[in-house]
C-alpha cells in the first residue's frame, strides 16, 4: 500500500481510529496486536505471500533473542548470533543478489574463456526486505551486546518488527529506540498528533509535488540521455536529486508522523542534507538510520577511524561499498558508493571530517558567501555521484557525465519546465526556514495565529492536490 | 481528542470541498476523454477510434437524420479497438432500454488487428487496464472516478485547459462528443505530420499480424449486442492513399470480408474510401475540421439512401 494512495487514505483513519478506541480499554497487548495485523493488512496489500518471511525473521529473531537470555556461554551466545545474521542476510542475499551474484559469476569465467550456463531464478523482491532486515538484526546484535534486555513478548516484538509506517521504506529503527515504545501504553496527545499531521503533510509534499514531478523530467532527460546538451543533462541530474531527496526524505516524514499519530517518535532520518558544506556533513545527514546502522555494526567494529592510515582508508571504502550494495545489486551503485568515499577520505585523512556538526548559518538568516559557496559544491559533487546512482549501467552513467563535460554545458537547457523551478524554490526557502527543526514546517508558523497556520496548511495541501506529479512508486520500494 | 477530530474533519471538509470545486470544473477540455464518461447515458453513438472522433460531427448528422440524440463515443486506437473492454465499456454508456438508437461503426484494418505475439486479452492488449476499464460510471458529472483514476496530468491542468481552449494544439471535447483539435493548417506543418504518421503506419505495420480472430470475433459481438439497441452502419472512414497502401498492404481482402460480414448481419457496410480525394486531412490520417464536417453530411446523406 503506497502512502500517497487512496487505499492508505482509507486504511489509516480506520486503523488510528480503532487503535485509540482499543486504548481506552487500556489492553497493551490488544493495541499491539491491532498494529501487528494492521502491518500485516498493509504489507500483504502489495504481495500476501512475503508475509511469511516478515513472520519467519520474526519468529527466527524472537527465538534467539529468548535463547541468548538462557546462553552464558560465549560460543553458544556467538552461534547464536551468527544464525540471526545468517538468516537475515541469508534472505536478503537469496532474494536481492542471488543473480547478480550469478551473472558476475558468468562474466568471469567468460572472460577467461569458459562459458557456463547461468542459472538465474525469476525472483520477485519483497518490499522493504532491506530495511526490516536490518531492523531485526539490531535487536540481535544489541541483545548479544547485552545493550538491551530480549523481549518474552511475542506480539509486541512482531509490532516492532513489522510496523507499518516505516516497514517497507524505514526508517530503521534501533530494537533500543523503538521496541521499548511497544512496552507502555500510548496515550493521545493533541500536540503529538497535530506535530505528526504536520509532518506527514510536507512529507506529502516533498514526495507528490517535487519528487513526482522532478521525476518526469528526470526520467525524460535520463532515458534518452545522447540527445541533450550538458546543460540539460546537468539539469536531468539535478531534478534526479531533488527527487530521490523529496522521494525518500518525503517517505520518511510521511513514516515519522504517521507513527506520532500512533504515539511513537522515529528516529530523525534526514537533516537537510542539500544544506550541507562538505561531504561528512552530508553524509551525517542523509538516511540518518542507515548510515548509524552501519557506522554501529559494521565501520566501528572494523575499527573506525582509529589505527593505522591504511585501515582507514580501508574501512571508509568498505563501509560506503556496502552502503552503496545495500541499495541494489548493481555495479552502479557500487561506484556511487565507492565515489563517496573518494569524496569522503580527503575529510577523514585531513581529520576535517566533523568540522560542521552544526547547522548552517545557526544564527543568521542566510549563509556567509564561504558557506554558500561549500553547500553548492557539496550539492554539485552530491548530484555528479548521482548520475550513478540512476543510470542503468556504469556505461551510460559515464557516457551522461561525458555528456555533461561537455561545451554544451554553457547553453541553455532544451528542457526549461518555469512551474517546477519555481516548486523547487518554494520547497527551498521552506527547508531553508526550517532547517533547525527535525523537518522543516515543524515549528514553521507555530508562533502565527491559528487561522494563519490552517490558511498555509491550506494552500500546501492543495498545491498537492493541484501540482501533484504522475504517482511514482517509492524509489526505496526497490531496496 | 475531541477537539483533534473535530479539526481534522472540518479541515478535511474543507479541503474535499475544495477539490470537488476544481473537479467540477472538469469538461471537454480537460482531455480526449473526460466529457465521454460525464455525460448522460446515450441511445445512439458513433463508435471506432481516433478517426470517428474526429472526423464525424453528430452535430450535422442531427440536421440531415433529423435525430437529436447521436454521441461521439470513439476513442483511439490503442484504446477503442473491438474487444471485451471496448464492449463493456459501450454496454455502460448505452442507455438500457433503447430500442430505436442509431449506431455508426468504424471499420478498419487497424481496429481489428493486435500485434505479433499479443494471444490473449490478459497479455499485452494495448487497451488493457485503460481509462475504460478502469472506470465503473461512465455517465457521472463530476465524473471523480475517472478524474482519479484515469487522468494522467496534475489536476492544475484542469484549471488551465479550461482558460487555453481554442489555443494552438489543444484538444477539446464537444458536448456531442466530437474531438475538436486545434493544429496548425500552413501545408508545411501539415506535410510534416503526414510523413511522421506514414513513417509511424510502416513501423507499425512491421508489429501487426493481420486479421485478428479475436478481433473479428468482438466487431460480430459488438454488431449482435448493438442489434438489439437499433440500426447499425459500418463505415469505413477515407485516409490518404499512402495510408490507404498500408492498409491494404495489411490486409488485402478486407472490404470484401466486410461486405461479407454486411450481408451476414443485414447491416450495410459504407466504404467511404472511395472518395478520399475529395477530403483535406490534418495528417493523412484523420480528417481535418472542414472535411470533418462535409464528410459528416456526405455520410448522413448516404446513409439517408439506406433509409429509404
Amino acid at each position: 500500500m503506497l502512502f500517497n494512495s487512496i487505499d492508505f487514505a482509507i486504511f489509516l483513519p480506520i486503523v488510528f481510529m480503532l487503535y485509540w478506541v482499543i486504548n481506552k480499554r487500556g489492553s497493551l497487548t490488544m493495541q499491539n496486536l491491532l498494529i501487528v495485523v494492521a502491518s500485516y493488512v498493509f504489507y500483504g496489500w502489495w504481495d500476501y505471500r512475503f508475509l511469511a518471511l516478515i513472520v519467519f525473521s520474526t519468529l527466527v529473531d524472537f527465538t534467539v533473542g529468548q535463547q541468548l537470555r538462557k546462553a552464558s556461554d560465549s560460543g553458544k551466545r556467538k552461534a547464536l548470533l551468527w544464525t540471526s545474521i545468517f538468516v537475515n542476510i541469508g534472505l536478503l542475499g537469496f532474494f536481492k543478489y542471488y543473480n547478480f551474484f550469478v551473472d558476475n559469476f558468468v562474466q568471469a569465467f567468460s572472460f577467461f574463456g569458459s562459458e557456463i550456463q547461468p542459472n538465474t531464478l525469476n525472483i520477485i523482491l519483497p518490499v522493504g526486505i532491506s530495511f526490516y532486515t536490518f531492523q531485526t538484526l539490531s535487536y540481535t546484535i544489541d541483545v548479544y551486546r547485552k545493550k538491551l534486555d530480549p523481549t518474552n513478548d511475542i506480539v509486541a516484538f512482531a509490532a516492532f518488527v513489522s510496523f507499518f509506517p516505516q516497514l517497507v521504506a524505514g526508517p530503521i529503527e534501533r530494537a533500543t529506540n523503538l521496541l521499548p515504545q511497544f512496552y507502555k501504553t500510548r496515550k493521545f496527545h493533541y500536540s503529538k498528533a497535530v506535530d505528526g499531521l504536520r509532518q506527514i503533510l510536507w512529507g506529502l509534499f516533498k514526495k507528490v509535488v517535487i519528487a513526482d514531478n522532478c521525476a518526469q523530467f528526470a526520467n525524460m532527460i535520463f532515458d534518452d540521455y545522447s540527445q541533450y546538451s550538458g546543460s540539460t543533462l546537468l539539469l536531468g541530474a539535478i531534478f534526479f536529486a531533488f527527487q530521490i531527496y523529496g522521494d525518500f526524505s518525503g517517505y520518511s516524514d510521511i513514516a515519522i508522523g504517521t507513527s506520532r499519530l500512533f504515539g511513537f517518535d522515529l528516529k530523525q532520518n534526514f537533516a537537510f542534507p542539500y544544506f550541507s558544506r562538505d561531504i561528512a556533513e552530508f553524509w551525517r545527514r542523509w538516511h540518518i538510520s542507515l548510515s548509524t546502522w552501519f557506522r554501529d555494526y559494521v565501520y566501528i567494529p572494523l575499527g573506525g577511524s582509529k589505527g593505522s592510515v591504511g585501515n582507514q582508508i580501508r574501512n571508509v571504502f568498505i563501509i560506503f561499498i556496502v552502503s552503496g550494495f545495500w541499495h541494489g545489486a548493481n555495479w552502479t551503485f557500487i561506484v556511487w558508493g565507492a565515489l563517496n568515499a573518494v569524496y569522503f577520505l580527503p575529510l577523514l585523512l585531513l581529520q576535517r571530517n566533523r568540522k560542521h556538526t552544526n547547522v548552517v548559518a545557526e544564527h543568521t538568516m542566510l549563509p556567509s558567501i564561504k558557506e554558500g559557496i561549500a553547500m553548492l559544491i557539496t550539492f554539485l559533487i552530491t548530484t555528479l555521484a548521482w548520475i550513478f546512482f540512476r543510470a542503468p549501467s556504469i556505461s551510460d552513467a559515464v557516457q551522461y557525465l561525458a555528456g555533461v563535460i561537455d561545451s554544451s554545458l554553457v547553453s541553455i537547457p532544451e528542457i526549461r519546465p518555469s512551474f517546477l523551478f519555481i516548486l523547487i524554490l518554494l520547497f527551498l526557502v521552506i527547508e531553508w526556514a526550517g532547517r533547525r527543526q527535525k523537518y522543516a514546517l515543524e515549528a514553521l508558523w507555530l508562533g502565527r495565529p491559528k487561522v494563519v497556520r490552517w490558511l498555509a496548511y491550506y494552500i500546501i495541501s492543495m498545491i498537492i492536490f493541484l501540482y501533484g506529479g504522475k504517482a511514482q512508486e517509492f524509489i526505496y520500494f526497490q531496496f | 481528542m475531541k477537539t483533534f477530530l473535530i479539526q481534522i474533519i472540518t479541515f478535511g471538509a474543507l479541503l474535499g470541498l475544495s477539490d470537488v470545486g476544481v473537479f467540477s470544473m472538469a469538461d471537454g477540455s480537460t482531455d480526449a476523454m473526460y466529457l465521454k464518461f460525464s455525460t448522460p447515458q446515450q441511445s445512439s453513438l458513433i463508435l471506432g477510434t481516433s478517426r470517428e472522433a474526429q472526423g464525424i460531427k453528430p452535430e450535422y448528422l442531427h440536421q440531415i437524420l433529423d435525430r437529436d440524440d447521436v454521441f461521439n463515443y470513439a476513442f483511439q486506437l490503442p484504446s477503442s479497438p473491438y474487444g471485451e473492454v471496448y464492449l463493456n465499456s459501450i454496454s455502460k454508456k448505452l442507455k438500457p432500454n433503447s430500442k430505436s438508437g442509431f449506431f455508426i461503426l468504424d471499420v478498419n484494418p487497424w481496429t481489428l488487428s493486435i500485434k505479433i505475439n499479443s494471444k490473449t486479452r490478459l497479455e499485452t492488449f494495448s487497451e488493457e487496464d485503460n481509462f475504460q476499464e478502469n472506470t465503473n460510471f461512465d455517465n457521472r458529472n463530476p465524473n471523480i472516478e475517472y478524474l482519479v483514476e484515469s487522468f494522467v496530468s496534475s489536476y492544475k491542468q484542469i484549471i488551465i485547459n479550461k482558460y487555453r481552449k481554442g489555443n494552438y494544439q489543444t484538444v477539446f471535447v464537444e458536448d456531442d462528443g466530437w474531438l475538436n483539435i486545434t493544429l496548425e493548417e500552413d501545408a508545411n506543418s501539415r506535410e510534416i505530420r503526414t510523413q511522421d504518421k506514414i513513417l509511424n503506419y510502416h513501423n507499425k505495420l512491421k508489429q501487426i499480424e493481420g486479421i485478428s480472430d479475436y478481433r473479428m470475433a468482438y466487431l460480430i459481438k459488438t454488431i449482435k449486442y448493438l442489434q438489439g439497441y437499433g440500426q447499425i452502419y459500418l463505415v469505413r472512414i477515407p485516409v490518404i492513399q499512402d495510408m490507404l497502401d498500408i492498409e491494404n498492404d495489411l490486409m488485402p481482402d478486407f472490404n470484401k470480408q466486410l461486405d461479407q460480414l454486411s450481408e451476414a448481419f443485414a447491416e450495410p457496410y459504407i466504404n467511404m474510401m472511395t472518395f478520399n480525394s475529395k477530403y483535406t486531412f490534418t495528417d493523412g490520417n484523420q480528417l481535418d475540421v472542414r472535411s470533418g464536417q462535409q464528410f459528416s453530411q456526405d455520410l448522413a446523406n448516404i446513409i439517408i439512401e439506406f433509409q429509404e
